[in-house]
């Protein structure tokens, strides 16, 4: 193909060529004739050109929000030709290039293989791709190219970012009582016994091992196998309200934020954890336990969109069923613009479950971005006071969130 | 130096980056400072080189320019100097950042219309005659516009001014009145020149953009480490020697092959003892030239598109 330069060339040089012709004019005629030469040659330099082959390798598929995901390319020239090759990986907007560059421009040599790599950083969790690749092969001076768009995507995803919690954030009242299929080793309190131990001051005279202490002459002590085991259901508010705000600081982020991390936390103590996302429609993770179901439930969150506006009482309705009995069940929701919230919270806590949730305030986000004019602002505040206190007073255990509170403070508002 | 004093002028460096971009004149890598410079020096030869061909006091502007003002002179050397300091003022003063940069503008255009307006004679000036040294002016800086845009494309890498200055230059031809060049070669090095102004001020821009992206262009220092640094120094440098090579090769060429096409006439006819071919007129005159380098560039499109074939770019 003609580059701009080269057409720019080719229409100077016979532009003056028969301006000179008109006006008798040499100069402008070898002026002419030299920029046509010079095209003409050029063209010959586009017969030898490298046949390149790319590979594109990335350090992850996954990555967690503000991570990073380094993207190697590998160039091989497969023929004996040689030239300029450039080469141009397309990113999704909301990457950020970290190091390196995701345009490169190279010279091959006959059976050369170079590579060249970029990181890049994506702040918010989902689903993105890496690509198209375009590739260019040229001459020296960018006259004539040959190029391709190579359908090559690499499709990767952003978890939301998982904070590490200090201690069970919510204790169910009704531990199961037998630990399922899967032996947990993990020292808590239970009657099963896993291990001794030295004596620490500030240990329970009834859990001395006698027997150990006559036989070594050290107090020893019997460490349990936890055996609290809970069932938890998480349940995420995506509904359109819940994308208030930022791209990066709205309800659902913190939401989705604060439930990964709570999701992780008991899955690594071997709790059984299941989640249900409501907005448009309704997705569910079923209850397991391990890291596929950590793995399962960062992919849904990755994918969750504020999106329709479907109630809460509906949503629990229809999952209570299926809830095991006295399971805690875990809400993340702004509770903004739903009527059913309070007989949807009565009628949970009246079956016997509880309830905690965790409530991020899109009312702090609106004020902060000065969306809302402080009369309306207050009578908002009072209302969702109001609603918090109504629900609290259900027996529901309410973490009132206001954006900038770190999600392990939160959580343990309503772990206390 | 002690950290104290290190402390000290780096926040005085910083302190005059806020006011100048000084990294955008000097580059982080001193090879494209090199190319800037070299694109500089070969149209400031172009445009001397324009100039003795068609001397811009033998063309219409200069003309109209007596009209108004008899006095009006456009010197080359002149017009050479005025052009680069404008042209490099003006890149210059591009670099002040905001909001000194609109004050400098402002200043700057002051002194534009204060020096077309400046009254010349002591005397009793009239209006009108500071308009005609105004206009003068205007055409005094017409001539300069080759180097003024050119310098000013290339320093601050960007096309439409290296484009203008190159269509400035072949325009003032066009104004010409003076008796036109009469050796068919006189265009041959003029071309060449032209080509180089044109790689080195491309190469500049382009180059120069494959480097700037690896910094953010918002920010005013270089956030790479050394080490990435001579990296991509060391790349520039392998690309631009190739290119170098390349750019050697191709006007060596050309110079032999343009030179082939303007005087194989004059050889033909020379060596013709007698006939059609040595008498006739047309082939040794302009028409006979440009008749030649259709044949030849019909030649080799020919010999180009039966060896052309498509070629595969890629395999993945």
């Amino acid at each position: 193909m003609w580059s701009k330069k080269a057409t720019a060339l080719a229409g100077g040089g016979l532009f003056l060529s028969l301006a000179g012709l008109v006006l008798l004019n040499y100069l402008f005629i070898g002026v002419g004739i030299v920029m046509l030469t010079f095209l003409m040659l050029s063209s010959f330099l586009n017969l030898w050109m490298p046949r390149v082959a790319v590979t594109r390798e990335t350090t992850a598929d996954n990555i967690f929000e503000d991570g990073e995901i380094t993207v190697r390319f590998t160039l091989r020239n497969r023929g004996i030709g040689h030239g300029f090759v450039e080469i141009y990986d397309e990113l999704p907007p909301q990457a950020r290039l970290i190091s390196g560059s995701n345009y490169a421009l190279t010279f091959l040599r006959a059976r050369q293989e170079t590579s060249f790599e970029y990181t890049i950083k994506v702040r918010l969790r989902g689903f993105y791709h890496l690509g198209p690749v375009r590739l260019r092969v040229k001459d020296a001076f960018d006259q004539f190219y040959r190029e391709r768009l190579i359908e090559s995507q690499h499709d990767f995803s952003v978890f939301p970012q998982i904070e590490e919690l200090g201690e069970d954030v919510v204790q169910s009242r009704y531990p199961k009582l037998y630990q399922g299929a899967m032996v947990v080793h993990a020292v808590g309190s239970g009657t099963q016994f896993y291990s001794l131990r030295e004596f620490f001051p500030g240990d329970s005279m009834r859990k001395v091992n006698w027997k150990a202490l006559a036989r070594t002459g050290k107090m020893m002590v019997n460490e349990t196998e936890r055996e609290d085991i809970m069932d938890v259901y998480l349940v995420l508010d995506a509904r359109s309200v819940s994308g208030v705000g930022l791209a990066d600081e709205n309800p659902l982020e913190m939401q989705c934020r604060a439930l990964a991390s709570m999701a992780s936390h008991y899955l690594k103590a071997r709790n059984n954890v299941a989640l249900t996302i409501y907005g448009e429609t309704v997705q569910t993770i079923h209850l397991e336990r391990g890291e596929q179901q950590l793995f399962r439930i960062l992919t849904a969150l990755a994918g969750a969109k504020s999106a329709g506006d479907l109630t809460l009482k509906l949503v629990l309705e229809d999952m209570l069923p299926h809830v095991n009995a006295h399971s805690p069940i875990i809400l993340f929701s702004s509770l903004d613009n739903d009527p059913t919230i309070v007989s949807a919270v009565t009628n949970t806590i009246s079956m016997g479950y509880e309830l905690f949730v965790i409530s991020p305030s899109s009312l702090d986000i609106e004020a902060r971005l000065g969306r809302l004019p402080e009369a309306p602002l207050r009578m908002a505040r009072i209302e969702r006071e109001n609603l918090i206190s109504e629900v609290r007073g259900y027996g529901a255990q309410v973490a009132d969130w206001h954006p900038g509170d770190p999600v392990n403070a939160t959580l343990q508002e309503v772990g206390g | 130096m002690n950290k104290v004093d290190a402390q000290d002028a780096d926040a005085k460096q910083s302190q005059f980056a806020d006011f100048f971009n000084y990294r955008d004149l000097i580059g982080d890598y001193s090879m494209l400072l090199v190319l800037r410079v070299v694109a500089t020096l070969v149209l400031l030869y172009l445009v001397q080189e324009s100039y003795s061909y068609h001397d811009p006091v033998e063309t219409y502007v200069t003309d109209y320019g007596r009209d108004v003002d008899p006095d009006f002179t456009p010197e080359v050397q002149g017009l050479l100097l005025w052009g680069f300091i404008l042209g490099f003022g003006l890149y210059l003063v591009s670099l002040i950042r905001q909001p000194y940069k609109l004050l400098a503008w402002f200043v700057l255009l002051l002194g534009a219309l204060y020096s077309l307006y400046r009254p010349v004679t002591t005397g009793e000036a009239l209006l009108e005659d500071q308009l005609n040294v105004g206009l003068a002016k205007l055409f005094f800086l017409f001539f300069c516009a080759p180097a003024l845009f050119g310098i000013y494309g290339v320093w601050k890498r960007r096309g439409g001014p290296v484009a203008i200055a190159i269509i400035v230059i072949l325009g003032i031809g066009f104004l010409y009145t003076g008796e036109s060049e009469a050796d068919p070669t006189a265009g041959l090095m003029f071309g060449l020149g032209l080509i180089i102004f044109i790689e080195a001020a491309y190469a500049a821009i382009k180059y120069d953009n494959y480097a700037i992206q690896f910094r953010p262009q918002e920010l005013q220092r270089t956030v790479l480490t050394a080490e990435q640094t001579q990296s991509i120094g060391r790349r520039l440098n392998a690309l631009l020697v190739v290119y170098g090579i390349y750019l050697g090769a191709a006007l060596f060429v050309t110079s032999i092959v343009a030179a082939a096409i303007l005087e194989i006439n004059t050889y033909v006819s020379e060596y013709m003892s007698d006939g059609q071919i040595s008498d006739s007129v047309e082939m040794t005159g302009i028409y006979g030239i440009v008749f030649t380098a259709l044949i030849a560039f019909l030649l080799m499109a020919i010999v180009r598109m039966f060896i052309g074939a498509d070629y595969v770019i890629e395999e993945n």
